[in-house]
């Protein structure tokens, strides 16, 4: 899969992190845009050509959740990776809707995993 | 026991008659006697207005007639009548029970005459000579039917006229054997208005023409010993009443200040049983199981079985049926309640309120106290137990009431603390979770720079070691929130008061996205009564989730789905149908059981863990094929009450057909 040309867009409200998951997927090798709320984030979605959305669930404003059914309402073939804090959700509604569920760590190889198995997925289905 | 009209009994001539046919020294010498006889009466009322008490006025009754320095009889009894077994019974007797024993009295009384007060005194304060005891005890086993005495004399006597006989077979059967004179008299105790008794008194040596001269004397004694006894009596019944109103007042005083039923109910049993001279009390309340046992009480060492409790009980309702206090066993009825052993008597009176039988009162095993007393419950008892019942009745129940809303108040605030206590371990629950994910973001901040930090420097960077540190001990972190999140999870009960319509809505929003992809009618049908229901929303939409993803998966392009909510009597139902094929009953069977799926996607464990979280709160999911819609869901939640109600996974493989599957 070429990772050059994917978009990946970033919903986290806390700007640290937001720092650190750019650099570090810039690093991978996506463009990496960033929204901090889930509204900012629809907006985004609209304007520019995301590939992949990482969302963090707990937000002020628009919650995770919500947030991830106006995502796929607009696109609804739109790989979504949670990013949460919150565990408790992995096995209530990460299946469905999103793509993966991931826990929020310091470690940030798995997400990373995750974000490349999707992308592949929606490779492989558009191929299709 | 008819006796004609003796020949031989003879009433006595009047003083006055004889008088005429005497001369002056004669007549003189009778009216000394008369003053004689005057002044011993006299002696003798003395002693009888000493005493109020019936047994003591009787042995001075008798003594004045067996002393001899008064009325010089050999020997004499007292026979009462009980008006209510009309019965003329023998109650104490006077004398040697033979002839040998007399003449030895007789020998003793020519040495040191005593007099009559010193007799009476003797009498009274020491126990019966072995002569009386023996006596006294023959003559107490006597019982005579009042209405088979016929015309003889002790039915003269109670018609009130006494008077002498000089051959026993006048006396009926027993009394004939140790009265057999040669001669004596009956003499009536007569009281104001009725006769008492009798009292038999005869001579076996002397005279027979003696008994007659006495007569008129103790004719006299015998009427101021009915007048002094029942008097007694009378005072006797005044003093019952009174302690009964007494205690009657005191236990309403009782009822009105306290508050406790076990102990009313003790003082109910114990005040009935010590007013009624019974050895025992028991009282019975009416429960579910029909009477049972609440209080007992008894003198000292009262026998208790299973068999006394079983007869008791059946007096008891015996009462209760008829509404009346009963009387059972006692020397008359001895029959109808064998199971209440020898000679023991019941007094039931059956605890009423408006009409409606709420319990019963018994006492039994009546304690004769002295002689006189009879040995069994008599009106007095049988009145005041039924006095007892109805004013305590009103009082108990009124306990019970009591009694039953304190349990229920308890039982409101135990539950009221345990959901506070929930809300609160919720709230602590809420909090450490809330502060463990407050830290998680910048922790992840910290190690992830942590990490890109150590990632760019070298090998041998001095600085190396201390980032490495500082990346595992941020992993330490996280693992200690993970624990510590999980551990939150686990004591923080989820249950809420939420809106099913609501939630619904929330999940159905979800949907969304899938629904128009497989472009899919969705009927939505919210009832518009749904209470908020006590529930944990995240499970209850993962269960309407699950559900509604099975739906998805059976209903064909372009089909429908129909949601709908409705509140029945006791359950709101949630139903989730889709117009897909038929599933056929196997299929249908195994919808539950976990990892059994023919989906090639999914683990099978969707519909299983809706099945244990909708039991969790106390529902049930049930699922029918019909003719409109290929497969209905119906999820069923209790209106009130989350008891949970789980079941293992080995529990299910084993259910029948029939209980899932509605009629369809």
């Amino acid at each position: 899969m070429a990772v050059v040309n994917k978009t990946i867009l970033i919903v986290e409200d806390d700007e640290s992190l937001v720092d650190l998951y750019s650099l570090e997927f810039q690093d991978e090798g996506y463009r990496v845009l960033a929204a901090t709320s889930g509204e900012r984030a629809l907006a985004r979605v609209q304007e520019d050509a995301v590939d992949l959305v990482v969302l963090d669930l707990k937000m002020e404003g628009m919650d995770g959740l919500t947030t991830l059914g106006e995502l796929l309402r607009v696109r609804r073939d739109l790989p979504v990776v949670i990013n949460s804090a919150y565990p408790a959700f992995k096995h209530d509604f990460g299946a469905w809707g999103a793509e993966a569920y991931v826990v929020k760590s310091a470690n940030l190889d798995e997400l990373k995993c995750r974000v490349r198995e999707a992308l592949q997925r929606r490779e492989q289905v558009q191929a299709a | 026991m008819s006796d004609p009209l003796p020949h031989r009994f003879c009433t006595p001539r009047s003083r006055a008659h004889a008088a005429r046919d005497l001369d002056p020294a004669g007549q003189v010498a009778l009216l000394e006697r008369e003053l004689a006889d005057l002044e011993l009466l006299f002696r003798v009322v003395n002693l009888m207005h000493a005493t109020l008490d019936p047994e003591h006025i009787a042995r001075i009754t008798l003594t004045s007639m067996t002393a001899g320095t008064a009325l010089g009889m050999n020997r004499a009894a007292m026979l009462l009548v009980d008006e209510e077994a009309g019965t003329l019974r023998g109650y104490l007797a006077v004398g040697p029970q033979s002839r040998e024993a007399a003449q030895e009295i007789w020998t003793d009384m020519e040495r040191e005459p005593l007099p009559l007060e010193e007799l009476v005194r003797l009498a009274l304060g020491s126990a019966p000579g072995p002569g009386d005891a023996a006596l006294s005890a023959r003559v107490k086993a006597l019982s005579y039917p009042i209405a088979a005495l016929g015309a003889g004399p002790l039915a003269k006597a109670l018609e009130g006229a006494g008077g002498c006989f000089e051959a026993p077979d006048v006396l009926p059967a027993g009394l004939r054997d140790m009265f057999d004179g040669p001669s004596g008299f009956v003499v009536p105790l007569r009281a104001t208005e009725r006769v008492l008794g009798v009292v038999v008194a005869d001579r076996f040596a002397g005279e027979p023409s003696a008994s007659g001269e006495r007569l008129a004397l103790a004719l006299e004694v015998a009427h101021q010993a009915g007048l002094a006894m029942g008097n007694a009596q009378q005072l006797n019944e005044v003093r019952i009443r009174a302690a009964q109103l007494g205690t009657l007042h005191e236990l309403g005083k009782h009822f009105l200040a306290v508050q406790d039923l076990g102990w009313s109910l003790h003082m109910l049993v114990r005040c009935a049983s010590e007013v009624t001279s019974a050895r025992a009390g028991v009282v019975w309340l009416s429960g579910e199981k029909g009477l049972q046992i609440e209080s007992r009480w008894a003198a000292g060492d009262a026998p208790a079985s299973a068999e006394l409790d079983a007869a008791l009980i059946q007096v008891a309702m015996e009462a209760t049926r008829c509404g009346e206090t009963v009387l059972a066993g006692g020397p008359e009825n001895a029959g109808a309640h064998a199971g209440l052993g020898e000679g023991r008597s019941v007094l039931c009176a059956p605890l009423l309120v408006r009409g409606r039988v709420i319990g019963a009162l018994a006492v039994y095993d009546h304690i004769a106290m002295g002689s006189f007393e009879p040995s069994a419950f008599d009106r007095h008892d049988r009145q005041f137990l039924g006095t007892l019942a109805d004013q305590a009745a009103n009082a108990v129940e009124n306990l019970r009431l009591m009694e039953s809303t304190r349990q229920s108040e308890q039982r409101l605030r135990e539950t009221q603390a345990l959901l506070l206590r929930n809300e609160k371990l919720a709230a602590l629950g809420e909090m450490s979770a809330k502060v463990a994910h407050e830290i998680r973001n910048p922790l992840a901040a910290i190690g992830g720079f942590a990490r890109r930090v150590t990632r760019s420097l070298g090998q041998s960077d001095p600085n190396r070691e201390a980032m490495e540190l500082i990346v595992r001990e941020t992993e330490r972190l996280e693992r200690i929130l993970s624990e510590q999140l999980q551990f939150a999870q686990l004591s923080r009960p989820r249950l809420q008061m939420e809106d099913l319509n609501k939630v619904l809505g929330e999940t159905l929003q979800l949907l969304g996205p899938a629904l128009g992809e497989r472009k899919v009618r969705l009927i939505k049908r919210l009832g518009p009564d749904i209470p908020p229901l006590l529930l944990d929303p995240d499970k209850i939409k993962q269960v309407l989730l699950n559900i509604l993803q099975n739906a998805l998966q059976n209903v064909s392009h372009g089909g429908r789905v129909r949601v709908e909510t409705r509140r029945l009597p006791e359950f709101v139902e949630v139903d989730v149908a889709n117009d897909g094929p038929k599933i056929p009953g196997e299929v249908m069977e195994r919808l539950f059981v976990p990892f059994c799926t023919s989906r090639e996607h999914g683990t099978g464990l969707g519909l299983a863990v809706a099945d244990q979280i909708v039991r969790e709160h106390g529902g049930e999911i049930r699922v029918r094929s019909d003719s409109d819609w290929g497969c209905v869901f119906s999820v069923v939640l209790p209106l009130e009450g989350n008891t949970d109600r789980r079941r293992h996974v080995a529990d299910r493989r084993s259910r029948s057909r029939t209980d899932r599957r509605e009629a369809a």
